[in-house]
């Protein structure tokens, strides 16, 4: 994907750099009474993907949601803890949740294009937030997200048709192109690839691995060979607790606790 | 091991595959005592049938290299049952390599045939052996109970082979020395005894995979190493 390293070198980009991005502490979900999340600590380094597993219903989709506060958009949620990016709390009183969803973008299980023209959906944040002067500058913003995307190409000849149009991968592309348009800092993708077919997914894997350079991202996925393959660092959940987090490698061929074991190998955990 | 996943079919062909590496194991150290035995009595038509036999071993190695690479190919194992089939690979390695050991004792005990006067060293030849055996059959019962502490023991025993295997190439270089007609004999003897010492090591190997296996990582601490007749010296007198 030859397209994205052009984009992404016009940015600061970099290899890890080992500094904490994210610090989550003590960070506990309740919907009503029911407590989905509890205690959750985890540190997340900045240019890492970061994977999170576990059965279905663990609290994988409610973590995530923490991260750029969407659960205060869900009635009856609460939230407890802090979630620190950059060494601020995200649920202090100065954050403007709005402003933080644009530094911290998400991509969903489902494509989930606007109906409108490939252009629109691109252009839809860096409009919104004011991030582009005029014409020109927002037509740059949208080359600069579909190559990142690695989009363009098939795109380029076609804006102004609707994103609806375009195959699953290709809509799934163009979410992120939506999601990175406004220069988010992380990317939270909850089951990313889950509607898609091997090569678009391993198409999106690419992807991942490139924006790296630029972003963090933190990705809910059920393959445990997806989360192998694109993570440098898994954490697993059951039943509303972090059980266990470490390097990916270390996770998937001799992780720690039982449960891990249990659920990686396919067993009743 | 657990026998519980949630797919029950992965179970059976887990366990197929041990029972393989078990099969394989028990026909290993089947061939070396017949190995053995057959130098003991100089029984060369046994020998020849030890010879014929270690195709089966051969075959069942290509079986379970098989089934592996199906089964990774099938099921993408993760975690312990990964670790569960490379062991199992590499097991087969090495037990392959220990029927090539036996057979090669027994293509020598044809040779020799007949070596009358060297009573003693194939006695202790055939003490080594036993020991052998012993970490043989122990290690394949650490390796189907998933009992790293069992191979562990058999690892550390290893030492006692070494110290034999020693001490018999002393021996049969003192025997080569009081008469020239002892020296084809006696060679034959002394690869015979390295043959016995190299299963040892495979042994000790495959002793290693096990704690792999279980742990997930390999046995801290450098073996311990008694073998010293690299460097032993008989002057004539
Ligand atoms: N909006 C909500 N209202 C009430 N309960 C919820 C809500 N969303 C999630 N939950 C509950 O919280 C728990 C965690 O759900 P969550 O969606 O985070 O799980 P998950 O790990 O993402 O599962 P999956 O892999 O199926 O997506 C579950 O018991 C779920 O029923
Ligand atoms: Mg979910």
């Amino acid at each position: 994907m030859a397209e994205i390293n052009v984009a992404l070198s016009a940015r600061d980009s970099s290899a890890p750099t080992g500094k904490i991005k994210l610090s989550a502490r003590n960070v506990g979900v309740f919907y009503g009474a029911a407590n989905a999340l509890r205690d959750v600590n985890m540190d997340f380094e900045e240019h890492q993907v970061i994977s999170l597993i576990g059965p279905s219903g663990c609290g994988k989709s409610t973590f995530l949601r923490c991260i750029n506060r969407m659960n205060d958009t869900i009635p009856g949620c609460r939230v407890v803890g802090s979630i620190n990016m950059d060494g601020t709390n995200i649920y202090g009183p100065d954050i403007d949740p709005v402003e933080l969803r644009a530094r911290v973008g998400m991509v969903f299980q489902k494509p989930n294009p606007f109906p409108k023209s490939i252009y629109d959906n691109v252009a839809y944040g860096p409009r919104i937030h004011g991030m582009a002067a005029g014409k020109a500058e927002l037509d740059e913003v949208v080359e600069w997200a579909l190559r990142s995307a690695g989009l363009w190409e098939e795109a380029k000849d076609r804006l102004q048709q609707p994103g609806t149009g375009l195959s699953g991968g290709q809509q799934q592309r163009l979410c992120i192109a939506r999601a990175i348009a406004v220069h988010p800092e992380v990317i939270l993708m909850d089951e990313p690839c889950s509607a898609l077919d091997p090569i678009a997914t391993a198409k999106i894997e690419e992807l991942i691995d490139e924006l790296r350079r630029s972003f963090t991202i933190i990705i809910v996925t059920h393959s445990m060979q997806q989360a192998a393959r694109v993570s440098q660092k898994t954490a697993f959940f059951h039943m509303g607790n972090l059980v266990e987090e470490g390097p990916t490698d270390v996770i998937f061929t001799k992780p720690h606790d039982p449960r891990t074991g249990a659920y990686i190998t396919g067993r009743i955990g | 091991m657990d026998k519980n996943h949630i797919v029950h079919s992965y179970d059976a062909e887990l366990s197929q595959l041990q029972n393989m590496i078990a099969e394989m194991g028990g026909l290993a150290e089947m061939q070396l005592a017949r190995a053995i035995a057959a130098l003991v009595k100089y029984d060369a038509d046994a020998a020849n049938d030890i010879v014929e036999k270690d195709r089966r071993i051969d075959a069942l190695e290509d079986e379970i290299d098989e089934l592996a690479v199906r089964l990774i190919a099938k099921r993408q194992p993760m975690a312990s049952d990964l670790r569960t089939i490379i062991t199992g690979l590499k097991v087969a390695a090495n037990l392959e390599r220990i029927g090539d050991y036996a057979k090669n004792i027994a293509k020598r005990t044809v040779t020799i045939s007949s070596a009358t006067g060297l009573r003693g060293p194939i006695s202790t030849i055939a003490r080594m052996a036993g020991l052998v055996q012993g970490m043989i059959k122990n290690v394949l019962d650490a390796y189907i109970a998933h009992d790293a502490d069992k191979a562990d023991d058999v690892r550390a025993r290893d030492q006692e082979v070494d110290q034999i295997h020693s001490g018999l190439f002393r021996e049969l270089l003192t025997y080569m020395m009081e008469d020239p007609r002892n020296i084809t004999p006696c060679t034959h003897l002394l690869f015979i005894a390295k043959n016995i010492e190299r299963v040892g090591d495979h042994v000790t190997s495959v002793a290693e995979q096990v704690h792999y296996m279980v742990h997930g990582e390999l046995p801290l601490g450098e073996r311990p190493k008694q073998d010293l007749s690299s460097f032993t010296l008989v002057e004539p007198k």
